[in-house]
């Protein structure tokens, strides 16, 4: 092969030689590089979201037992001084109030849920309109305080939410919060107080039951002779409230 | 022709066996440089059928045009401006004209040679009549 020959292919050569290097390397680094991207965010704020849950679940249950110890020690401290019995009845009753304690007596026990079934032309144009909304979950339970409920839960599949003086019950996305917990539809309304008025204030003629299956969501109200409500679990915190009278450090 | 396939087969072997990995911020300049690399190629290829190829032009271009473009593409996300897309632009463009340019002087040759067969045929019936 002469010289001149050669000084032609040699370069031509690296060029291919660098080319199909290059080439194959990016070929080979795409379906690597597309699979960091969007799915591993994903799977990254699944384990985080899995985590904080387990965490919760823990300090729910640090919570439950911390609680006991304190039932406990006021059992305790009533027994060993005198005239505090009456004390501790009436920190019984302000706690049955509060949401402290796990109640039961007779009651109703109120399942919304939204919209089943194919959306015709009407919903189509309105999906929202077929779901339950946090407005639907205020009239039920001002109804039920109307006639006389006592005390008041909310709950889906996994959490039970006490309703409390300061809950708050909100739509976020197509789950509602309440007392900063996410409940997601069927909700279940529980309220312990006279059973049958409860129902049938619930059932009026033009009253909650009406509205809510306006549009299609579901309500169903069961009386029950003994329902149980779990008591509120989470933590108070009162930074700007103080008994009257007491004055401010500012 | 055979060292050029055998580099090229060797270059994909060693691309499938680089053990490092590009990372998602690199592959982009990769990429642009591919496109530079791919078009002075085409570049060379319609040369070479004009009759008008030069191995040094070709072989500086090749590097220096990878090199630019990736530079170009670097200097767009340092200033926040998707250079790149000037590049990809400019680079398609080219391959389209060096494709234009190959099937024209592709079809000039077989005109050429068909109009070579035509008068030969018509030569032959004109001695048999």
């Amino acid at each position: 092969m002469d010289m001149k020959k050669l000084r032609f292919q040699i370069p031509i050569a690296i060029v291919c030689l660098a080319l199909a290097f290059a080439l194959t390397w990016q070929i080979k680094g795409q379906p690597r590089i597309r699979a960091l991207e969007a799915p591993a965010h994903i799977s990254v704020l699944v384990e985080q979201y899995r985590t904080v849950r387990e965490q919760n679940d823990g300090l729910r249950i640090q919570v439950g037992q911390q609680q006991e110890d304190i039932d406990r020690l006021r059992h305790e401290v009533a027994q060993n001084s005198e005239g505090s019995e009456t004390m501790v009845r009436q920190l019984e009753v302000a706690e049955m109030l509060a949401g402290l304690t796990d109640l039961e007596g007779e009651g109703v026990i109120v399942t919304l849920n939204d919209r089943s079934g194919n959306f015709d032309s009407d919903f189509a144009m309105h999906p929202e309109w077929g779901l339950i909304h946090d407005d639907m979950i205020f009239m039920v339970i001002n109804e039920l305080l109307v006639a006389g409920a006592e005390a008041i839960s909310i709950s889906d599949d996994s959490r039970e939410e006490r309703i409390l003086a300061t809950s708050e019950i909100r739509c976020v996305g197509s789950t509602v919060t309440v007392n900063g917990t996410r409940l997601a539809t069927p909700f279940e309304i529980r309220a312990i107080g006279p059973a049958a008025t409860m129902d049938s204030a619930l059932r009026m003629r033009g009253g909650v039951m009406d509205n809510i299956t306006l549009f299609g969501a579901s309500i169903d109200i069961r009386m029950s002779s003994n329902i149980e409500i779990r008591r509120f679990t989470g933590a108070f915190n009162l930074h700007y409230a103080r008994p009257a009278g007491t004055g401010g450090d500012e | 022709m055979w060292i050029a396939i055998g580099a090229a087969v060797v270059g994909i072997i060693l691309g499938i066996w680089m053990p490092y990995n590009l990372t998602p911020e690199m592959s982009p300049y990769v990429a642009i440089s591919i496109i530079a690399a791919l078009d002075s190629v085409f570049g060379g290829v319609a040369a070479h059928m004009k009759k008008t190829f030069n191995i040094t032009v070709f072989f500086t271009g090749f590097f220096s045009n990878a090199l630019l473009a990736a530079g170009l593409a670097y200097l767009g996300t340092v200033l926040g401006i998707n250079l790149a897309l000037a590049a990809i632009v400019i680079f398609g463009t080219r391959m389209f004209q060096n494709f234009a340019t190959m099937r024209h002087i592709l079809l000039e040759k077989l005109g050429k040679r068909q109009k070579k067969e035509v008068s030969a045929s018509e030569d032959k019936e004109n001695e048999e009549n």
